[in-house]
């Protein structure tokens, strides 16, 4: 029994007092007095002369007042939590179970352990000033239970100005949210965010800071702290710390401070650590060994915290929906922009060059030359400039960019229609018939590779990705089935493959300026005329891509229904294995495979082709290819 | 601007949502009343032929309750339990009496061909709904058959065993009491012998005991890949009863109905008919014309509590080619004129397809091939 005291104080409260038999009689041949917790506090030397490890069952703040004797008399304190104390037993990762509790309040092995003091309070868990949405709760706890205060928390929530003072006298300047000072945070959701080089014996002092700048920002704090559920390398970007050994902070003005829930002081507030004043038994999770070897330096990051001419606006307004872009990450942006939006010598030779590429790829009906083109075409980057033009009323980026689309239209219509001029025979390919039957579904890619442009454009890591968006979109092809239907004289051809195209420029124009609007290029959209004009004129092309979409639906539906379709013909069974229904001009054409065991003759054919269209509306044009079956 | 703007893109709404909206005539009631009879077996053994063909008929009357001359129909109901003396009184009592414009039967053949000839006497139009012989409409120039006849359907089932299935060796068992069951057996006989399948044997099933499972038992040992069924739906379950019993697995298919019957007579042993086949006029799994759609959705709200039977849609479509046919009339009770239109009914739209009644009164109209897959019924193949 060498691992246990051999006596010890048992300092109860009177709510607690049914305790004593079981910590009198205990296993551990420890010879335990109890004591009134009240009378031990009265005169406590008299009690500890001969003893010097005391058992304590008593509510937080009268284990205080234990610990606080400590700093004049040496002795150990074991700890018996009771079962509401569900943060004590978290904080020192004590069990549950009474038995449990008692072997490890009994034993020699105390740990040695910092005090925080604050405003001379000592803080056992942690200490909270301002609105700290979702960081102080516990781990443990449920999300749903987390999350519905944090959003609650999130109404009127607004950054105020805080100043924050470490040991080494550096002083920080924010605006935040909140602050959390954490004693002992492996077991809190900010000991997720927050790296994991503090000890119980460091000497120092974790104050986490909230500073999330927009409601967008915030969920994915809520998202990366959920989720993240291992050790982060880098802080996210709505919080910041600072680890040292003392901190002051101040606020303009008096804020209450709620320490280990309780609110008992206010800022300013100065918190100090006293290194190893206290021994206490603690769970094995938290026993530590050998940190005498680690060198403990402060550590400050607040990069992510709001500075400089940011601070003007705090207190003044609550947090926005959307995330303002980093001034620096806009700049570099908008001068990209700028020189994509240019008519430039290199964006002239490349729309010549992917439209004559697209043009030929789909006289040839080869997809792989096609998609060349699309690599190669240059028109992504002005639209995407038109729409950073439009969202913050940049009439010189608009303008610009919109001479430089309107010059590579130009160009491509007239390389396609040359080349349709220049070549002898004019087939109509399944590559250009591709690309005559826009749908909503075309608006749909087009408004995906419009937010995808803009994202990657927004984001220099990523923007080798702007190459896949360009085939996804494919604004080339389109234009050069236009120009090859001006051509050839068509203009029924021509305007469905410009709807195509224009289905791509208006979509991608529009999704880019809202996706622009939600990186935080502009606080509002500022051309709000240019953009409802975007708006209306999707509004008008969605009409017929509605319509058309219709059709391919109904089409797909009966093609696939059409593969359970049979006839009774003059006493033969004919058996549909395959249906396709193709628009070709103004004439539906109707391609039917159909397996027959006995010959059919014209009059057979002739009842089938009125039954069949007898299930059609309109008229339409069959063709059949009929296998014998033996 | 924005003004411009906001009412442009209004305006632009509102004529989409009047482009969208379906162009539907105003009908002004004219106080009038056509009555048309309506006689099947409301009560006995059968009912749930009357009852569920009468829930379609009632479909089709709610979705359009005015003729488009804004005459309305007032259906007079009468139940002669599926047997053809009742059906003659009952069609008798509907014309003399009730002075009905036309009458719709929603009995068996017996019933049905019990009243053809006085269809012609009374000069009466009658729309036979269920009924499949093919001499419903012989003889006569009053009557018209819209559910497709015993010969089209057993050429059908014919077909699809030699050509869908590719089955070569099959046994017909019969009721020879039962004309029905008869007709289908014997052309169903003859058109796979055409088709040169073996027909390994045709057995009458005449006695109330029958030992099924000798007869199963020798089928199985002649190799038999297929069974045909044309019968009620108790000896079909009592033949699957015995082929669990030998633990014999061959194709089993049945006339029409019988599936559809199962479901609505005896839902407890729809299990045991697990991947039989059979003809049906209607499977809720395929695709259905735009009025099939609208059908089923007044139907579903119309009757909260239904059977799962195929009866309804054939109500539903006797009920619109009669209505069709009477809003071709300038004068909707006029007999002689709704008959002639009848009889020439071209490409109504049906639940599944369109229907067209020839000049001697028959349909020419889609079936189905259904088959309970899951204890569900499922469509195979639609055959025109």
């Amino acid at each position: 029994m060498e691992n246990y005291v051999t006596t010890a104080l048992f300092l109860y409260v009177s709510e607690r007092e049914e305790l004593i038999g079981q910590v009198v009689n205990n296993p551990y041949e420890c010879r335990v007095r109890p004591v009134l917790l009240r009378e031990f506090l009265d005169s406590p030397g008299q009690y500890l002369q001969q003893v010097s490890h005391v058992v304590v069952a008593a509510p937080l703040e009268k284990l205080k007042l234990v610990i606080a004797l400590n700093r004049g008399y040496s002795f150990t304190i074991g700890i018996i939590p009771g079962q509401g104390q569900r943060n004590l037993r978290n904080c020192y990762e004590l069990p549950k179970k009474f038995d449990d509790a008692l072997e490890i309040a009994l034993r020699t092995d105390a740990q040695v352990m910092d005090v925080i003091l604050c405003n001379k309070h000592i803080l056992v868990f942690k200490a909270a000033i301002g609105r700290l949405p979702l960081i102080d709760s516990p781990s443990d706890i449920s999300p749903l239970l987390a999350v519905f205060p944090a959003l609650q928390s999130l109404l009127g929530l607004k950054l105020l100005p805080f100043q924050f003072r470490t040991a080494s006298g550096k002083v920080i300047k924010t605006a935040a949210s909140g602050c959390m000072i954490v004693q002992r945070h492996k077991r809190t959701l900010a000991s997720r965010l927050i790296s994991h080089d503090s000890s119980l014996t460091d000497g120092m002092i974790s104050t986490v800071i909230t500073a999330p700048t927009s409601l967008i920002d915030y969920f994915s704090f809520l998202y990366q702290t959920f989720l993240c559920r291992g050790q982060r390398k880098r802080i996210p970007t709505t919080i910041g710390y600072i680890k040292s050994s003392s901190v002051v902070i101040e606020t303009e003005e008096p804020f209450e401070v709620a320490i280990d829930g309780e609110n008992i002081t206010q800022t300013p507030l100065y918190c100090e650590t006293l290194p190893r004043a206290v021994r206490i038994n603690v769970g094995e999770g938290l026993r530590e060994s050998g940190t005498d070897s680690v060198k403990i330096i402060e550590r400050i990051e607040v990069n992510n915290l709001p500075a400089g001419r940011e601070l003007a606006k705090a207190g003044k307004k609550r947090i926005p929906f959307f995330s303002y872009a980093s001034e620096e990450r806009f700049r570099d942006l908008f001068l990209s922009l700028r020189d994509d939006a240019k008519i430039q010598p290199t964006y002239l030779i490349l729309m010549v060059l992917s439209t004559m590429l697209a043009a030929i790829g789909l006289y040839q009906s080869s997809s792989a030359v096609v998609i060349g083109a699309m690599l190669l075409a240059p028109l992504m980057a002005p639209i995407v400039a038109l729409a950073m033009g439009l969202l913050r009323h940049d009439t010189k980026l608009s303008q610009s960019s919109m001479v430089t689309i309107g010059v590579g239209i130009l160009i491509a219509l007239s390389a396609a229609s040359l080349i349709s001029l220049l070549f002898p025979h004019k087939p109509i390919t399944m590559e250009m018939q591709a690309r005559l039957h826009p749908s909503l579904l075309d608006l749909g890619v087009a408004i995906v590779a419009g937010i995808a442009g803009a994202y990657t454009k927004s984001n220099k890591k990523i923007l080798q990705s702007l190459a896949g968006v360009s085939i996804a979109v494919a604004l080339v092809p389109p234009l050069a089935v236009a120009g090859i239907g001006l051509g050839m004289g068509d203009l029924s051809f021509f305007g469905q493959a410009f709807l195509l195209f224009s289905t791509n420029l208006i979509g991608i124009t529009l999704s880019a300026t809202l996706t622009f609007r939600l990186l935080g290029y502009s606080p509002v959209v500022r051309n709000k005329k240019g953009v409802v004009l975007v708006g209306f004129i999707l509004m008008v092309i969605s009409v017929p891509l509605y319509l058309s979409y219709n059709e391919i639906v109904d089409t797909i539906v009966l093609e696939q229904n059409w593969e359970k379709e049979r006839f009774l013909v003059n006493d033969k069974y004919l058996i549909v294995e395959r249906a396709e229904i193709v628009r070709q001009r103004d004439e539906k054409l109707l391609f039917v495979r159909v397996l027959v065991r006995d010959p059919l003759t014209r009059n057979d054919l002739n009842v089938l082709k009125k039954k069949i269209q007898s299930n059609f509306a309109e008229r339409i044009v069959m063709r059949m290819q009929v296998i014998y079956i033996p | 601007m924005n003004k411009i703007i906001t009412s442009i893109l209004v305006l632009l709404f509102a004529v989409g949502l009047y482009g969208c909206s379906e162009e539907q005539e105003e009908i002004t009631p004219s106080g009038k009343s056509v009555k048309v009879g309506f006689i099947g077996p409301m009560s006995g053994a059968d009912k749930v032929l009357g009852e569920d063909s009468l829930r379609g008929v009632q479909t089709a009357l709610h979705m359009k309750p005015y003729l488009n001359n804004g005459d309305s129909v007032e259906l007079l109901i009468e139940d002669d339990k599926n047997i053809p003396q009742l059906t003659v009184k009952a069609f008798v009592k509907l014309v003399e009496k009730d002075k009905v414009a036309a009458v719709i039967v929603a009995s068996s053949s017996a019933s049905g061909l019990s009243i053809n000839a006085l269809a012609d006497q009374y000069q009466i139009p009658v729309v036979i709904l269920l009924a499949s012989h093919p001499d419903i409409s012989k003889n006569t120039k009053f009557v018209v058959q819209v559910c497709f006849d015993n010969n089209f359907q057993a050429n059908v089932a014919a077909l699809f065993v030699r050509d869908e299935l590719f089955l070569e060796r099959v046994a017909v068992l019969k009721n020879p009491n039962s004309y029905h069951s008869s007709s289908l057996a014997d052309e169903f006989t003859r058109r796979f012998r055409n088709t040169e399948g073996q027909v390994i044997e045709v057995i009458e099933l005449s006695s109330k005991i029958i030992d099924y499972g000798e007869i199963l038992s020798r089928l199985r040992e002649e190799d038999v890949q297929l069974l045909y069924l044309p019968m009620a739906v108790g000896n079909v379950v009592a033949i699957s009863k015995e082929l669990s019993k030998i633990k014999w697995k061959p194709r089993v298919m049945g006339g029409d109905g019988l599936l559809a019957r199962a479901f609505a007579e005896s839902p407890k042993d729809v299990r045991l008919l697990e991947g039989f086949y059979a003809i049906d006029l209607y499977s809720n799994t395929m695709e259905k014309t735009p009025s099939g759609i609208a059908a089923a959705k007044v139907f579903r709200s119309l009757f909260k509590k239904r059977r799962k039977s195929t009866f309804p849609a054939i109500g539903f479509e006797g009920m619109g080619v009669l209505m069709n046919a009477m809003d071709r009339c300038y004068k909707s009770s006029d007999k002689h004129c709704l008959n002639r239109k009848l009889h020439n009914t071209v490409d109504f739209e049906g639940l599944m397809g369109n229907i067209t009644i020839l000049a001697n009164g028959k349909a020419s109209r889609p079936l189905v091939v259904n088959r309970i897959r899951r204890g569900q019924l499922e469509s195979v193949v639609k055959v025109y």
